[in-house]
């Protein structure tokens, strides 16, 4: 995945990912967990649908930013565990960078334009 | 799970992707959505109200589907979606078809030749084994992922598809092959001349068929 700043053009894709990788930066959780942290901490403000949530995860795993693992909880239940992988640590601390420097520019233009 | 299943049989037919991909995207929805359930069970849902906000809250929309086979699609399978959607018109579509069935014609005569494998380096069988390994192991865990729910006896129907891939793949390992057997003797029966004008009883044999045929080379 080669990126070099936040494209307005895709803003919702990047605050989604950013999103998911920065709940998973706290520990492996499986898809549930993940749109429900979200909502949660974020006080009901972003709202995750898993029509948005699944093939976010996918893809991020297919970059190997994430990994999959499938666990066994009891005898019937398998669920699907996500963890940041090492690559996917670095990139979550480079995108948070991105997003600070993209607001950074967002806030200046917006304070010039009030002032 | 049996609550959903309405849901997933619907998701699956809109999923456009091979096995085992298709199942574990299935199983983790489905896990996924009886986590949802029992939420809104304990916040003191009904269960018809469970059930409910549980599927509102999967909203899995056509364009959400189209993503996930997209980043599941193989090289492959991407190569020739394209392709075919190039090929629209009615020549390309001649053409290509043109394409593959000469290829297809060169490649099936080179590997029904007999020669193909008795000049073979003596790397191939072993190449040939293991690649035979892996397409046992993969029968296996497809016709396993198939068979569940399916079939009486999935592992009984592995056993049987990765036999008959054991076979067929294994023809072409067998040295003095049948082909080989044949060819040999037509080239035995046929002598050829050479420069000085002395007839030789065939011409010059490799070393597994001279040891199919029991003959040497002098």
């Amino acid at each position: 995945m080669v990126q070099h700043e936040i494209e307005p053009q895709s803003m919702t894709r990047h605050c989604n990912e950013a999103l998911i990788l920065a709940i998973l930066s706290g520990g492996e959780r499986h898809g549930y967990q993940l749109a429900l942290e979200i909502e949660e901490r974020s006080g009901g403000f972003f709202t995750f649908n898993h029509g948005t949530l699944y093939p976010i995860l996918h893809k991020l795993e297919k970059d190997g930013l994430i990994k999959g693992a499938w666990k066994r909880e009891g005898p019937k239940r398998k669920r699907k565990i996500y963890a940041l992988t090492a690559r996917g640590k670095r990139f979550a601390t480079w995108q948070r960078d991105a997003w600070k420097r993209f607001f950074d520019r967002f806030f200046e233009i917006m304070e010039e334009t009030v002032t | 799970m049996s609550r959903f299943s309405g849901r997933l049989r619907e998701l699956s037919e809109k999923l456009d992707l091979p096995q085992p991909d298709k199942s574990h995207i299935l199983l983790e929805i489905a896990s996924d959505l009886d986590d949802m359930y029992r939420f809104y069970r304990e916040k003191g849902l009904g269960e018809e109200e469970a059930v409910k906000r549980a599927g509102e809250k999967l909203d899995l929309s056509d364009e959400a589907l189209r993503e996930l086979v997209e980043i599941h699609e193989s090289g492959m399978r991407k190569l020739l979606g394209r392709i075919s959607e190039q090929a629209r018109s009615r020549w390309e579509r001649v053409l290509l078809a043109m394409a593959v069935i000469l290829i297809a014609a060169y490649s099936g005569r080179q590997l029904l030749s007999a020669q193909l494998y008795a000049r073979a380096s003596r790397f191939v069988c072993p190449i040939l084994i293991f690649a035979l390994a892996a397409l046992v192991v993969r029968n296996i865990r497809q016709a396993s992922i198939r068979g569940k729910g399916r079939t009486p006896f999935p592992r009984v129907s592995a056993f049987f598809q990765s036999f008959t891939s054991i076979a067929l793949a294994s023809l072409p390992c067998i040295q003095p092959s049948p082909l080989a057997r044949w060819r040999v003797s037509i080239r035995r029966r046929t002598p050829a001349r050479t420069v000085s004008g002395a007839y030789h009883p065939g011409t010059k044999m490799s070393t597994p068929l001279i040891w199919a045929s029991g003959r040497s080379n002098q």
